[in-house]
């Protein structure tokens, strides 16, 4: 069946987490296998400040290396509510560090953010995921959902979209605040 | 300053649209920031809407900040869309004017399938446009969400007399529309007419009377589409008016699930609704409950346990309602009073297979609840005996039924009183 003869579901509309797995040491470990039982992630509530260095060189490798991975949620980057709470700056900078990893993962089909706030040293963070949304040809769906983005962030995707070579890929952009 | 921050803003979110250029197999464009308020934005939608190329079909946008040539730049481009089925434009500004450009373009999409204009407020202009939808037979509108859009008696009119005619419709949604008449809505309910197919119903917070709920409650008795009702919230409706509802749950049979949460309920209006339910409706959600102050008394938990699993036969048991699993949130069971059974009554009744629900109660009521039931497989007749005890031991939930029959009877297993039972002769290998 051709792509502009599929029927929409208004239902498909949503991005239904329930099915992920939680990111945590068994599911690293399936990423980092390849292992094809984790396609979909998600990182809940601050989950940057633990033991994962992700500036490391072998963690920066780890979504390079996998091509069974077809989601990914990132959940509450910082509460938005408690803005003067800035992170610690190994935190922040193990978020940014995370970001990095991604950007050269080419399986992810589905990449959402919810409840996070791109503030402080992430207010440029998508200039460090430019390679994925440039050049990954899965990205179906992006999400940025209940979150504060920031106009550098926004400009920074912006010129991503446009340079990005497959364009046929993109099927539901959902920005929610 | 607060300009220039806007005027960045918007320059932002201009450019953030303008790159899905190109993006031809967009299927699914969501735009809820107050970033994307600016002319520059509306008129990059526009553009995506009125090029052929693009397979857009479901468009949700904030259309706060927006005046009347940009909203006529927008509504241009949306009668010239072929291909989006969702429209749901999100706070529209309160404007007549402004509102009404919006309506009037969204109700001559010729792909529309759902529209959600909660929370505008379009004139009569706009209501026309929809009527005219609605009256259309070529329209393929199917979802129609009208939720506080304060709704007139007159623009209600207009909207129930064209209901009247249409077969296309299948979910409306009209909560929080607190200022339509009697007269009117019997107009609007004629959407339930047996005709009809809306198989969605929502009329939360809408000051409904104990005199709507009569017109309901008729229309419903000889509707069979409507699956889901809710009704949330009218304080207006007295308790004992409930009562009459009961009507539509003992005759209508297609229903599956009504809400009616946040209302004004006695032990007498609950007793009736729950006495209401037959053991072959398909409603299985009725949702009632959500505070401890829901009136409800351990006479009327009793009435609902009877109906859920009456005791008295087999029968009874076999006729019990077999389908009703939710009953609205139960929070702190003690504090409610809610007896243990009813939780594990409505929990059996979640099983889809009805026939193994209807078994269980069977095997845990009537024959487990004391040993003076099992007498019964004793003193069935042998051919029947082989097919009882298949049905009792098919699973796990028959199998202590199985051992204590076999203990009560021990004729099972003396093959000579077998043998004469059947009129047969035992052949002795040699």
């Amino acid at each position: 069946m051709e792509d502009d003869e599929e029927k929409y579901d208004e239902n498909e509309r949503t991005f239904d987490i329930s099915e992920y797995s939680i990111f945590n040491e068994e599911s690293f470990l399936q990423i980092q296998n390849n292992d094809r039982r984790c396609t979909a992630i998600t990182i809940p509530w601050g989950d940057f400040s633990n033991s994962i260095d992700w500036a490391s060189d072998n963690n920066m490798l780890l979504f390079e290396n996998n091509d069974q991975l077809k989601s990914i949620d990132i959940s509450g980057l910082y509460n938005e509510e408690e803005e003067d709470e800035t992170p610690d700056q190994n935190t922040q900078n193990n978020i940014k560090a995370f970001f990095k990893a991604i950007s050269n993962n080419i399986s992810i089909e589905t990449f959402a953010i919810g409840e996070c706030n791109l503030r402080f040293n992430l207010s440029r963070v998508f200039s460090d995921m430019s390679p994925f949304f440039e050049n990954n040809n899965s990205l179906r769906n992006i999400g940025l959902l209940e979150s504060y983005i920031g106009n550098s962030n926004y400009s920074l995707l912006a010129s991503s979209l446009k340079k990005r070579s497959n364009k046929s890929s993109l099927r539901m952009f959902d920005r929610e605040r | 300053m607060i300009e220039r921050d806007d005027n960045i803003k918007y320059k932002v979110a201009e450019e953030l649209i303008t790159s899905l250029e190109g993006y031809y197999n967009l299927v699914h464009l969501t735009l809820l920031d107050s970033s994307f308020g600016g002319r520059g934005s509306y008129i990059a939608i526009s553009n995506i809407l009125q090029d052929p190329r693009y397979k857009l079909k479901d468009l949700t946008l904030s259309c706060f900040d927006t005046d009347s040539e940009v909203m006529t730049i927008l509504a241009d481009a949306l009668v010239k869309s072929r291909t989006l089925e969702v429209f749901a434009p999100i706070n529209c500004p309160r404007v007549h004017q402004v509102s009404d450009i919006l309506a009037k373009a969204s109700f001559r999409i010729s792909s529309l399938r759902s529209i959600d204009l909660s929370n505008s407020t379009f004139g009569m202009p706009g209501f026309r446009s929809l009527a005219t939808c609605l009256e259309d037979p070529a329209s393929s509108l199917q979802i129609l969400r009208l939720n506080n859009c304060i709704m007139n008696d007159d623009e209600a009119l207009a909207v129930g007399h064209a209901m009247a005619t249409n077969t296309t419709l299948k979910v409306l949604e009209l909560d929080s529309n607190n200022s339509v008449s009697l007269v009117s809505w019997g107009h609007i309910l004629v959407c339930l007419q047996p005709s009809s197919s809306l198989e969605k119903l929502s009329v939360n917070q809408c000051n409904i009377s104990d005199e709507i709920l009569d017109i309901l409650v008729h229309a419903l008795v000889n509707n069979s589409t409507l699956k889901s009702l809710s009704i949330r919230t009218n304080y207006s409706i007295s308790a004992n008016a409930w009562r009459s509802f009961s009507v539509c749950l003992r005759n209508n049979s297609a229903l599956e699930e009504v809400d009616m949460k946040n209302n004004n309920f006695n032990n007498g209006s609950v007793t009736a609704l729950v006495s209401a339910l037959q053991y072959d409706s398909v409603l299985h959600s009725l949702l009632m409950i959500n505070t401890v102050e829901h009136g409800i008394t351990r006479r009327s938990w009793q009435v609902l346990l009877n109906t859920l699993c009456n005791k008295s036969s087999i029968d009874a048991l076999y006729t019990s309602n077999h389908t009703l699993y939710d009953i609205g949130w139960l929070g702190d069971e003690d504090e409610l009073h809610v007896p243990e059974e009813l939780v594990s009554f409505l929990e059996l009744n979640k099983n889809d297979d009805k026939g193994e629900v209807a078994r269980q109660k069977i095997i845990q009521y009537h024959f487990l609840n004391g040993d003076s039931n099992i007498i019964e497989f004793v003193d069935m007749e042998m051919k029947v005996s082989p097919q009882a005890l298949a049905w009792v031991g098919r699973n796990n939930s028959g199998h202590s039924l199985l051992y204590r029959i076999c203990q009560s009877t021990p004729s099972l297993f003396d093959t000579e009183s077998k043998a004469k039972a059947t009129g047969t002769k035992r052949k002795h290998i040699c």
